[in-house]
C-alpha cells in the first residue's frame, strides 16, 4: 500500500517537571528521616497508645463482624507513622480497617489469600461506611489517627475500583509505583506525581489514570485542622 | 545563615503538617483486569461531496471490530453515547471530554473523511478522555480501495501507544483444509478474512511450517505416493523437493536465518531429528536412539531445540542444545505432551497436553517453572503456535463436533474461532508468520 | 438397371452366406465330415480348451487375489506398536502365503487413532508399518517385496470418535498384489 500519511499534532507530556519534584521529594524524605534518626530527642508523636485501649468505630456496624473472622488480618502490624514500628495496636487490629495501611512487610505470603478476600469485604464495606461516616464518635486526640484511617480506606477503595488494565499486556515481573498526591480540604486532588516509578509505561499511566478516574474524595474530615494531606500511594502488579 | 534559618522552617513547617498525619502510605495491589473502555463514534464527512458509501459508519464500525478482535479493548455502545455529533468536532478543542469520561469511556477516537479528486484523506485522532489530551492522530491519503489498509494502520499506532507492541493484522495464518481424503494448505488473516488456498496436490497435505522471512512454507506431501518434503514459495506457486528419503520425511521449524530447517526422518529405521541445510543439502544427525523423537522446534536465538520423544516411556516434551547435547526433560506433568512451540521471545514454550481424555493448550516457562493451562473446553486444543508478538496462539479445536482453527490470548483469554471455508471439513496444524508488511 | 443388379446380388449373397452357416450346421450333424471340416473342429477344440485355461487361470486369480485381500488388519494398543499373538498368527500366514506366492508383494500401512498429534502419530504408524515387517523378513520373507508407509492419523478406517472406533484404526493394513511385471 503506497498512501500518504503524516502525524497530527501531539501533546508531549511534560515529565521535566514530573522529575524535578521527585528528586526534591527524595532529597527531603532523605533529610527528615536523617534527622529523625540522629536526633531522638525530638517529641514523641501524638499517636502512642497505652496498652489497654478499645476502639469501638460505631459508625461502621456489620464490618467489624466481617474482620474478626479474619485471622490474617490481625497479624498485620500497623503503623501510621514508619518511625514507630512499635505500636500497641495489635490487639484491636482485630475490629479496625487497617487492612489496606501497612508500614512493614509483615506476614504476606501465607496469608496473601485470606487477606485478599478479606480486603474485598471490606472495600465493600468501607464504600458504604464512608457515607455514614460523621465525626460524632470522637474519644480524644488519641482517636484522631484512627478516623483518619477510615478516611484512608475510603481512598484507598476508591482507586483500587478504578484500577485496570487489560490483561497480557504487563510482562510477569512484579511491578511498583509509588504516587505521591496532595488532597485538598474539598477532597480534590492537587498534585500527582511519581515518587518510583515501576519501569513499566503502561503500568504507571494505569496507575495515575486510577488515581484521576477516582478523584474527587470526599472533603477531609472536619475536625482535621490542615489545608491538605499528602498521601503516598503504592501500586503492586502481584499479590503480596 | 538565612538560608539555614529559613530551611529549619520549612522543616518545622512540614515536620508540623506530618506530626499531624505523616506522609501516608496506602498500598493497592493486582489491579483488575478490564479492557481499555473507548468510545468510536462516527466519522465526519470533512468534504462536500456525499457519502454514498456511508463511509461515516463504515471507518468507526471497521474499526471498532479491529480493535475488539485484540482482545485489549471493550467498545463503548454507541447508544450510551452523550455527545451531540453535529456540533462537536474532532479535534480537542471542539471536543467537550466530560461527555465521554462520564459514560466510562477512558479513550475516544475522531475521525474525519474527504474525498480529494479521486483520492480519499482520512484523519484518526485518539484521545485520552480523562485528561483530555490527544495521544495519536494521523492523516491518511490514498485511494479509495486502500480504506481498509488505513484503518489498520491506525489501530496499530492505537496498539502501539496504549500497549507498547503493534497489533498482529499484518500476519497470515497457514493451515491444513480437510476434505475427505485429501488436504490442502491453506492461509487466512488474523481476523479471519480472506482465505486463500496455497495448494492443489490432490493428495494429503500436511504440517505447514512458514519461513522466518515470510516467503515460504516448508511441508509434507503424499503427493508422490510417499511422505516427502517439500518446500512452496505461496506467492508465486514455485515447489520444490527437499527431501524424499524412504519412510517419513517431516518438516520443522526453520532456523532464524532461513538457512536451515529441521527435519524428521526415518530412513535408517527409527525416527530422528536432523538438520538440513538448504544451500548445500547437507544432512546433520541430532538425535540417534531408538525412541520416536518428533516435532523439534528451534528457540528463537538458535541455541536450543525442544522436542518429542517417548524415550522416558510416553511422550514428553525435552530440550537439547543445537547440537543435539544436554538434553534435559522440560514436561512432567501429564502423561502426554506434543507439539512444543517456542514464544517468539524465548522465555516459554506452549504445547499441547493430555487432560481429562483431551488435548489442552499449556504454556510453561522454558525452565521448566510457571505451568500455565490456556485452554479447558470440552473441543480442548492442539498443535499451538505463537503469533510474532507473542500475544497470541493459533491452534486447532473440536468445535461443534468439527476441528477449527482458534486464537487465544497468550494468558489464556479471549478466545476466537476463525470462520470455516466453504469446500473444507476440518481445519488443521496452523502456522502463524512473521509480520508481512500486507498494508 | 445397374442398381438393381447390385442390390439383388446383395441379396443372394446375404442369403447364400446364410445358407452357408445353416449348411455347416447340418452337416456337423452328420456325419462323414471332411479334411477341412477336421482341421477346423481341432481349431476350435484347442480354442475351447485355451479359453477354459484362461477361465481357470482366471478363477485361480482371482481366488488368489481373494485370499489376498483376506489378510485382515491387525490391531495395536494405545501409543503401542508392539504385535500381539493375533498379530504374530496373521503374520505368520501372510509370510506363509508371500512365500508360496512368489510374485506377489505386500504393502503395510500403518495407521494410529486420532489422538495425539499429527507427527507422533505419523512416527507411530511407521512403526508399526516396520515392526510388522520386520517379523515378516525375519520368517523369510525377501525384504524388497515388503514396502512400509505410514499414514498416521489421516486415514481412519472408522471417522467416528470412541473407543470402538481408535480400537479399530490403530491398525496395520496388507495390501499384497501382483508384482508389476
Amino acid at each position: 500500500m503506497t498512501f500518504l500519511s503524516e502525524a497530527l499534532g501531539r501533546n508531549h507530556s511534560d515529565t521535566k517537571g514530573l522529575n524535578n519534584m521527585v528528586v526534591l521529594s527524595f532529597l527531603l524524605h532523605a533529610l527528615i528521616l536523617s534527622i529523625i534518626f540522629f536526633s531522638p530527642s525530638l517529641p514523641s508523636p501524638r499517636w502512642t497508645f497505652g496498652p489497654s485501649y478499645t476502639v469501638d468505630l460505631v459508625s461502621l456496624p456489620s464490618s467489624s463482624v466481617e474482620i474478626r473472622s479474619s485471622e490474617a488480618i490481625s497479624r498485620e502490624v500497623v503503623g501510621l507513622n514508619r518511625r514507630n514500628n512499635s505500636m500497641v495496636m495489635k490487639k484491636e487490629v482485630e475490629k479496625s480497617l487497617d487492612a489496606p495501611v501497612r508500614e512493614t512487610e509483615v506476614h504476606r505470603k501465607t496469608t496473601s489469600g485470606n487477606v485478599d478476600t478479606a480486603i474485598e469485604g471490606i472495600k465493600k464495606k468501607v464504600a458504604s461506611a464512608a457515607e455514614a461516616y460523621h465525626p460524632a464518635a470522637s474519644r480524644g486526640n488519641s482517636e484522631m489517627n484512627m478516623r483518619m484511617k477510615v478516611y484512608y480506606s475510603v481512598v484507598w477503595s476508591m482507586i483500587k475500583e478504578k484500577w485496570a488494565l487489560p490483561e497480557g499486556i504487563l510482562p510477569d515481573d512484579n511491578l511498583e509505583a509509588i504516587i505521591e498526591a496532595k488532597i485538598l480540604r474539598n477532597g480534590s486532588v492537587s498534585h500527582l506525581s511519581f515518587e518510583k516509578n515501576s519501569g513499566n509505561r503502561y503500568f504507571d499511566e494505569s496507575a495515575i489514570k486510577a488515581i484521576k478516574k477516582a478523584g474527587p474524595f470526599p472533603p477531609l474530615p472536619e475536625w482535621l485542622d490542615e489545608r491538605y494531606i499528602d498521601l503516598g500511594i503504592r501500586f503492586y502488579s502481584s499479590e503480596l | 545563615m538565612r538560608k539555614i534559618t529559613g530551611f529549619l522552617i520549612f522543616l518545622l513547617v512540614f515536620w508540623c503538617t506530618s506530626t499531624a498525619c505523616g506522609k501516608v502510605y496506602i498500598d493497592i495491589n493486582s489491579p483488575a483486569f478490564q479492557k481499555f473502555p473507548v468510545a468510536i463514534p462516527e466519522f465526519k464527512n470533512l468534504g462536500n461531496a456525499g457519502d454514498e458509501d456511508n463511509l461515516s459508519e463504515w471507518f468507526a464500525d471497521e474499526l471498532s471490530r479491529f480493535l475488539k478482535i485484540t482482545g485489549f479493548f471493550k467498545i463503548i455502545n454507541k447508544d450510551a453515547f452523550l455527545e451531540n455529533q453535529d456540533s462537536s468536532g474532532i479535534t480537542a478543542g471542539e471536543i467537550d471530554f466530560s461527555n465521554w469520561s462520564s459514560i466510562g469511556s477512558d479513550f475516544l477516537v475522531k475521525g474525519g473523511f474527504s474525498y480529494d479528486g479521486k483520492n480519499l484523506a482520512v484523519e484518526f485522532r485518539l484521545f485520552d478522555a480523562i485528561d483530555g489530551k490527544l495521544i495519536a492522530g494521523k492523516k491518511y491519503w490514498g485511494k479509495p480501495e486502500e480504506k481498509k489498509a488505513m484503518v489498520l494502520k491506525f489501530t496499530d499506532e492505537i496498539l502501539m501507544a496504549l500497549t507498547g507492541g503493534a497489533g498482529v493484522f499484518d500476519t497470515k495464518i497457514a493451515f491444513v483444509g480437510r476434505k475427505d481424503n485429501s488436504s490442502e494448505i491453506y492461509m487466512i488473516n488474523f481476523d479471519g478474512s480472506d482465505p486463500f488456498k496455497i495448494t492443489t496436490f490432490n493428495s494429503l497435505t500436511l504440517l505447514p511450517h512458514w519461513s522466518p522471512d515470510g516467503s515460504k512454507i516448508s511441508f509434507t506431501s503424499y503427493k508422490d505416493g510417499n511422505p516427502d518434503c517439500y518446500i512452496i514459495n505461496p506467492a508465486s506457486g514455485t515447489t520444490r523437493k527437499i527431501s524424499s528419503f524412504k519412510g517419513l520425511n517431516l518438516p520443522a521449524s526453520w532456523s532464524s536465518d532461513g538457512k536451515k530447517i529441521l527435519l524428521v526422518l526415518s530412513k535408517d529405521g527409527n525416527e530422528n531429528i536432523y538438520i538440513k541445510h538448504l544451500d548445500s543439502g547437507n544432512l546433520q544427525s541430532l538425535t540417534d536412539d531408538r525412541a520416536i523423537n518428533v516435532s523439534p522446534a528451534w528457540s528463537p536465538d538458535g541455541r536450543k531445540i525442544a522436542f518429542v520423544s517417548n524415550r522416558s516411556g510416553s511422550p514428553q516434551i525435552f530440550v537439547m542444545d543445537s547440537e543435539g547435547k544436554t538434553v534435559r526433560r522440560l514436561t512432567f506433568e501429564g502423561s502426554y505432551n506434543s507439539s512444543p512451540c517456542w514464544s517468539p521471545d524465548g522465555t516459554r514454550i506452549a504445547y499441547e497436553g493430555s487432560s481429562n481424555g483431551y488435548f489442552q493448550i499449556f504454556s510453561i516457562g522454558e525452565n521448566g517453572d510457571n505451568l500455565m493451562q490456556l485452554t479447558f473446553e470440552a473441543g480442548g486444543g492442539e498443535s499451538p503456535s505463537w503469533s510474532p508478538d507473542g500475544r497470541y496462539l493459533a491452534f486447532s479445536s473440536k468445535r461443534d463436533g468439527q476441528e477449527r482453527i482458534c486464537v487465544i490470548n497468550s494468558n489464556g483469554l479471549n478466545l476466537r474461532v476463525l470462520p470455516g471455508i466453504k469446500g473444507v471439513e476440518s481445519f488443521k496444524s496452523p502456522s502463524w508468520s512473521r509480520h508481512l508488511n500486507l498494508y | 438397371m445397374l442398381v438393381f443388379v447390385c442390390s439383388f446380388s446383395l441379396i443372394f449373397i446375404a442369403g447364400c452366406a446364410k445358407k452357408e452357416v445353416v449348411k455347416s450346421d447340418v452337416e456337423l450333424t452328420q456325419a462323414q465330415p471332411s479334411a477341412e471340416e477336421t482341421a477346423q473342429q481341432a481349431q476350435a477344440k484347442k480354442e475351447a480348451a485355451l479359453r477354459e485355461q484362461a477361465l481357470k487361470e482366471q478363477a485361480l486369480k482371482e481366488k488368489i487375489l481373494v485370499e489376498a485381500a483376506a489378510f485382515q488388519d491387525i490391531h495395536f494398543a494405545f501409543d503401542n506398536y508392539d504385535l500381539n499373538p493375533e498379530a504374530r498368527v496373521l503374520l505368520g500366514e501372510l509370510a506363509d502365503w508371500l512365500l508360496e506366492h512368489g510374485g506377489f508383494e505386500v504393502t503395510i500401512e500403518g495407521h494410529c487413532d486420532n489422538r495425539g498429534t499429527a507427527v507422533y502419530n505419523l512416527a507411530l504408524g511407521e512403526r508399526r508399518a516396520v515392526t510388522a515387517k520386520a517379523y515378516l523378513v525375519n520368517l523369510g520373507v525377501t525384504g524388497t517385496k515388503v514396502t512400509t508407509i505410514s499414514y498416521g492419523e489421516e486415514l481412519p478406517a472408522d471417522p467416528r470418535n470412541c473407543e470402538e472406533a481408535w480400537t479399530k484404526n490403530r491398525r496395520d493394513h496388507f495390501i499384497v498384489f501382483p508384482k508389476k511385471q
